[in-house]
């Protein structure tokens, strides 16, 4: 009976954001309108989906399955990600938002082939996107598959096979109109969610103190910021967290590409407190991985099958079937707004940058034909990454921190380093971007297999040496003149002339 | 406090609500110049 209130509540969530995709979806015109939104949203819409972006599945499912494990260097990675929320906006929100409107760059890889004057930058750039959707989305879709196989009580092979065909109907539907207005309503979900299970655990453990207290009995680590008592994520770990998800949040095309979407600048204005507030409240929940640890210890509640059950078993446990089937609700929509974001991203890297820059050779394709073009590559990569899917290699967790890293590694310095710093050459984006994609696979390719586990994660070392080879580079190679640059702003232009007017 | 240790209590209870205090000022210093722009236009 509780199974079956958890389940409707769900399907008539579902049913809600099926009807908002539908809806919207007769509004979309043209590619502008599919990607970007036609840069008409408002600062709450926009700053809700670069919020519950940034929060997925690896976020909601992933993490409190790891945090369950580890403690509270875990929270760490949060308040990181949190922080990394406000310095994307600094680094990027203005200058993307300019080019966006000045150049009409769709895409993180439109944006790198003006900026390098290069193809060669935007296919590789493009091709380094696609790698790292497919394993963000296996995250995903793995992340939806152990939430579905515990509340339908279903093989987990079925419970994906369900998701993955919902998922793929409103987004192939909607695109990214759906996507912002689905994401709005699904953020306040989730922070409501993430609010309950945070109260409601805080009860269940009796305070914050005592959770502590008892975290610290059962192993001081879980309470540090990092390991010191022989734990393996150490003071190297939480520095690569730092990196990872302070500074490279940045990195994200999924989120980003949602700077290019405001209707006006001065909006940016409450953005960025909008998106890192609710951002930080989702973070809440990632408390569930200690309570959880707590109840086990104290015997009061059996220990999941796999960490990665942690969530979802926590919320049928403790919690009424209406609420549950709210929470249901909000994990659900974690996975589902930052699948729709990856399916769009894989979508336009395939079509706008491979397909129409390589095999057309640059010639525009008609809008109709594009918009269906993207529409079968969605579902050629859903259809991929579901496959892929039935059998992870690793948790939710370390799936979507790997991916993350990749998109830092790879991206970071040709996007963030080369928007505001003139030397930067194209060739340096091309080996920055190639080192940084294939050395994060390698890494964490051995450390899978147990071949060589380094002790800083594989993502951040893959992304120190991808930024000092695009240093190196730059300095190596012939700068030239990028497009960009070449407009300065007419307040500094108005200035240098009265300077020389002086003199 | 808590019972976590001092460098944990600070992450979480200096350094993370900073982390929105500073998002909020930069929003309201860093668009000054947008806001006027635009209610010139």
């Amino acid at each position: 009976m509780d199974k079956m209130i958890i389940l409707i509540i769900g399907i008539l969530y579902l049913i809600v954001i099926l009807v908002i995709g539908i809806w919207s979806s007769r509004k979309q015109k043209d590619m502008s309108t599919f990607y970007i939104g036609g840069r008409s949203f408002g600062p709450w819409l926009v700053a809700l989906a670069i919020s519950s972006t940034t929060m997925s599945g690896y976020g909601f499912v992933g993490l409190p399955a790891i945090a369950y494990e580890n403690g509270y260097i875990i929270i760490m990675l949060g308040i990181f990600a949190t922080a990394g929320i406000f310095v994307s906006f600094l680094v990027l929100a203005k200058p993307l938002r300019k080019i966006s409107e000045k150049f009409g760059s769709l895409t993180i890889s439109d944006l790198l082939e003006t900026r390098y004057n290069s193809k060669a930058v935007r296919v590789v750039t493009a091709l380094a996107i696609l790698g790292g959707a497919i394993g963000y989305q296996m995250a995903q879709y793995k992340a939806l598959g152990n939430m579905l196989q515990t509340v339908l009580g279903v093989r987990y092979e079925v419970a994906l096979f369900i998701g993955v065909a919902i998922l793929t109907v409103y987004v192939v539907a909607g695109g990214m109109i759906s996507a912002v207005w689905t994401d709005f309503i699904q953020m306040i979900i989730m922070v409501a969610g993430s609010l309950i299970v945070f109260f409601g655990g805080l009860r269940l453990v009796g305070g914050f103190s005592q959770m502590n207290r008892e975290l610290t009995q059962i192993n001081p680590d879980l309470t540090q910021a990092f390991h010191t008592n022989g734990g393996s994520m150490t003071i190297f770990i939480f520095l690569s967290y730092f990196l990872l998800y302070m500074i490279g949040q940045q990195a994200q095309p999924h989120v980003v590409t949602k700077f290019y979407m405001i209707r006006k600048l001065s909006m940016l204005k409450w953005a960025a407190f909008i998106a890192a507030l609710t951002y930080g409240l989702t973070v809440l929940l990632w408390f569930s991985g200690p309570f959880t640890r707590i109840l086990v210890e104290r015997g009061e509640m059996a220990a999941p099958a796999s960490a990665d059950l942690v969530v979802p078993t926590f919320i049928t446990t403790y919690f009424h079937p209406v609420i549950a089937g709210l929470l249901f609700a909000a994990v659900m929509a974690a996975i589902m707004s930052t699948s729709e974001a990856f399916l769009l991203l894989a979508s336009s890297s395939v079509v706008r940058d491979i397909y129409q820059q390589v095999i057309k050779k640059g010639k525009e394709l008609p809008p109709k034909k594009e918009l269906s073009l993207s529409r079968w590559v969605t579902l050629a990569t859903v259809a991929l990454t579901f496959l892929l899917s039935l059998n992870p290699p690793d948790l939710v967790g370390w799936l979507g921190n790997a991916s993350w890293g990749l998109f830092v590694a790879s991206l970071l310095p040709a996007v963030s380093i080369g928007i505001w710093w003139k030397r930067a050459t194209r060739q340096a984006a091309l080996v920055s971007t190639i080192l940084g994609f294939s050395l994060s696979l390698i890494l964490y390719i051995l450390k899978v297999k147990g071949i060589y586990t380094p002790q800083l994660d594989t993502g951040a070392i893959a992304f120190i040496i991808s930024t000092l080879s695009f240093v190196i580079v730059s300095y190596l190679t012939k700068n030239e003149k990028s497009e960009l640059f070449s407009h300065e702003d007419p307040r500094i232009q108005a200035d240098k002339l009265v300077i020389e007017n002086k003199q | 406090m808590f019972g976590i240790p001092i460098f944990t209590g600070f992450m979480v209870f200096i350094f993370w609500p900073l982390v929105l205090v500073a998002s909020l000022l930069w929003g309201h210093f860093a668009f000054k110049h947008e806001e006027e722009n635009e209610w010139t236009r």
